[in-house]
């Protein structure tokens, strides 16, 4: 009874307004989608997470000791397909930002990852070298490349790295 | 010993040639084909009831290599005669492959004649057309006879050639596959953006596996060894392939927001595809392949291409591989590169790549494999096929403004790109040389191996070793016979100990020496890698250890 409802009441909505709350909704889809998993170790490390995103498609989830984890969005792995390997950094690497942390290859295509802040690697995602699908099932989650020592906790603050919202935002200008 | 052919035996050729859809003869009566032949000015004194020129062949009978009663187009177009003899592109002044087919009998047999009833001008529209000759010769002399006769020689070093900010092409002109990777390399870094790159080059046989490979699951090593082939290990991803002067290796750049893996392809097939005379609409019937112009100038595809989602080109009608594909995506760029089979000696390729079941099972790697795929050469000639993505590529990409035209800017339809070909070690930057020897280390190529495990067994015992960045980091010894369980555990003591001292490079000839038996010593060298010396496959191994 309540659908035909609805329908009748949609078109008399004012056009800017339905097209924004689809927009809303697709923004809300697209946020959660590249939101962290509750569940997996880069989310519960601490009780207080600060994720960030860069414009190569990465996630940086800190936490307040210095430790942070690094992976793909999920808009990333969805755009590499299915992964055939991962490449996980080596523990103990010194790195700067913009130095490669490994790569993920998939259909052919080698794609490099990159950490977006300074660091020192703790330890890092071997569960993907056997299994490099849980990159494309897990990106926010299980499927984290490698959990380092953020030697500038300033670099944090960089412009550069997007909340989700600015993150969503540059999404949709990209497509 | 010549034979002669009847009017009614070609019109009986022509006829089961239906095939094509607008055969000129195929709405024509049986009768007016034969006046179309008997009057046709190309077949004068070529049948055998043609009494004209009977009495002068007959003087010739004796001469074995007078093959003047077979047909020949009377009038050679225009532009063939007027090009000088420094000009014309010919296969006998160029270079040719090592491994080329043998030079084909150029005694035609009788399936091999093919008849044109087409005037010469409708010949040369095709060519002017379908080529666009005029270019295609500024081009050939571009390629051939160095830019500096037709283009001003560039002012700027090639590392500033290639920062410009325009779309350029370059062709290298090095047959080194470690120069040419590594050039790649320095193309895609020095590559600003958002601009496109292409590049060409062919190389000397040897073997490119991908970045994330297993070199000894892939190669036949023992075969790599003996004929000295080179294995590299590129930074792309994807499968094994085998470069030799017969394939095409093209490369094109761009920026990771275009990167689609079919794009570029799909442009220069639809190129190619148009390059098959046969098919042609103007219902051209001249076998291509065979007539005199032809194989005396350019080679054209030999069957029609299509792409795979996966950015491979196919040849649409059986699928067989004609040029796989790999990629490579990092900071905003990103790269397709492909190796086109032109005239490559597949029956090699076969036995590079060629691994026995029982080793590829013995050897478990979780990295990338390769899918073994039937391949086919195209057949087209390399210069028409870059020539023809040069064209692809300006029109994609090129510029409209004059700006650019200099220096090296090469035109098509009122567009613009610079292009330049690389054939001068001396221009090449430090950058290109540090690729160069990456490439060539064994740190890089066998080293770099994704962690693996590689289980060798002979019937008393079996041995699993642990290889992790070509370092066999630990050795499990199982003893399956108990009653020579002494003997082996004394046989491998030094090497396991040595072992567990220190992780040891994954190499049949160093493992081999710690072994205290001769038999199973060589049995382990030849198990591991066939024992093989790493410089007979290219690669620099530094130390010994």
């Amino acid at each position: 009874m309540i659908a035909p409802l609805r329908i009748a009441v949609l078109p008399m909505r004012p056009v800017a307004a339905a097209l924004g709350s689809r927009m809303l909704r697709f923004n809300s889809t697209v946020a959660q989608a590249n939101s962290l998993n509750p569940s997996a170790a880069p989310f519960k490390f601490s009780d207080s997470v600060t994720v960030r995103y860069t414009r190569e498609h990465e996630w940086l989830a800190s936490h307040p000791d210095g430790t942070a984890f690094v992976g793909i969005t999920k808009y990333a792995a969805d755009a590499l397909g299915d992964a055939t390997f991962v490449e996980v950094p080596e523990v103990g690497d010194s790195v700067q930002v913009g130095d490669s942390i490994g790569s993920v290859e998939s259909v052919k295509s080698a794609s490099e990852i990159y950490t977006p802040v300074d660091g020192e690697i703790l330890e890092a995602n071997d569960e993907l070298t056997s299994n490099p699908a849980l990159i494309n099932s897990d990106p926010l989650g299980e499927g984290w490349i490698a959990k380092l020592k953020v030697t500038d906790s300033d670099q944090l603050l960089d412009a550069e790295l997007f909340d989700i919202d600015a993150y969503v935002k540059f999404l949709q200008e990209e497509s | 010993m010549f034979k002669r052919y009847s009017t009614k035996r070609l019109v009986r050729y022509i006829s089961s040639r239906t095939g094509i859809a607008s055969d000129p003869f195929q709405n024509a009566s049986k009768r007016s084909i034969q006046e179309t032949l008997e009057t046709d000015p190309n077949l004068e004194g070529f049948l055998v009831n043609d009494t004209s020129s009977q009495t002068q062949n007959a003087e010739q009978e004796n001469d074995p290599f007078d093959f003047s009663d077979l047909p020949q187009l009377r009038n050679i177009p225009s532009f063939m005669e007027n090009l000088e003899p420094g000009q014309i592109y010919s296969k006998d002044q160029l270079p040719l492959p090592s491994k080329d087919q043998p030079p084909e009998s150029k005694i035609p047999n009788n399936n091999d004649i093919e008849l044109t009833s087409q005037s010469e001008t409708q010949l040369q529209e095709l060519i002017r057309d379908y080529i666009d000759y005029e270019l295609f010769q500024e081009f050939l002399t571009f390629m051939h006879y160095g830019d500096y006769y037709t283009h001003p020689k560039p002012t700027m070093s090639l590392t500033e050639f290639l920062k410009s900010s325009t779309p350029v092409v370059v062709f290298s002109k090095f047959t080194n596959p470690y120069i040419n990777l590594a050039l790649e390399m320095f193309i895609y870094d020095t590559m600003p953006l958002p601009h496109q790159r292409l590049l060409f080059y062919k190389n000397n046989s040897c073997i490119v596996i991908g970045k994330n490979q297993n070199p000894y699951k892939e190669i036949n090593l023992n075969y790599a060894n003996t004929t000295q082939t080179p294995i590299l290990r590129r930074y792309s991803g994807g499968g094994t392939v085998v470069h030799d002067q017969g394939n095409l290796n093209f490369s094109f750049m761009s920026t990771k927001k275009d990167f689609h893996r079919t794009a570029f392809t799909s442009n220069i097939i639809s190129r190619v595809n148009e390059l098959i005379f046969k098919e042609h609409p103007m219902g051209f019937t001249v076998n291509v392949d065979k007539i005199e112009w032809d194989s005396k100038f350019v080679g054209l595809p030999k069957f029609r291409l299509s792409t795979n989602g996966k950015g491979d080109i196919v040849s649409e009608k059986d699928s067989y591989k004609i040029s796989g594909s790999a990629f490579k995506l990092s900071k905003g760029k990103s790269l397709h590169h492909g190796t086109l089979l032109m005239n490559s000696d597949l029956k090699e390729l076969g036995k590079l790549l060629r691994v026995s079941e029982a080793r590829q099972k013995s050897i478990h790697f979780t990295g990338t494999e390769s899918i073994r795929s039937k391949v086919k050469n195209l057949g087209i000639d390399p210069d028409l096929f870059m020539f023809e993505s040069l064209k692809a590529f300006i029109e994609m990409h090129g510029h409209e403004s004059h700006a650019i035209q200099l220096p090296n800017a090469f035109e098509s339809d009122g567009k613009y790109c610079r292009t330049i070909v690389v054939d001068d070690l001396d221009h090449l930057p430090q950058s290109v040389w540090d690729y160069y020897n990456e490439l060539k280390s064994w740190d890089w190529n066998f080293g770099r191996t994704p962690k693996f495990q590689h289980t060798i067994s002979h019937h008393d015992f079996e041995c699993i070793l642990h290889v992790n960045k070509g370092m066999v980091t630990s050795f499990d010894l199982n003893i399956l016979n108990e009653t020579s369980s002494d003997f082996i555990h004394q046989a491998f003591s030094s090497l396991l100990t040595a072992i567990e001292k220190e992780p040891m490079k994954y190499q049949g000839r160093i493992l081999s020496k710690y072994i205290q038996d001769q038999v199973i010593s060589d049995w382990l060298k030849w198990e591991v890698d066939f024992g093989i010396a790493y410089e007979n496959v290219g690669c620099e191994t530094t130390s010994g250890k």
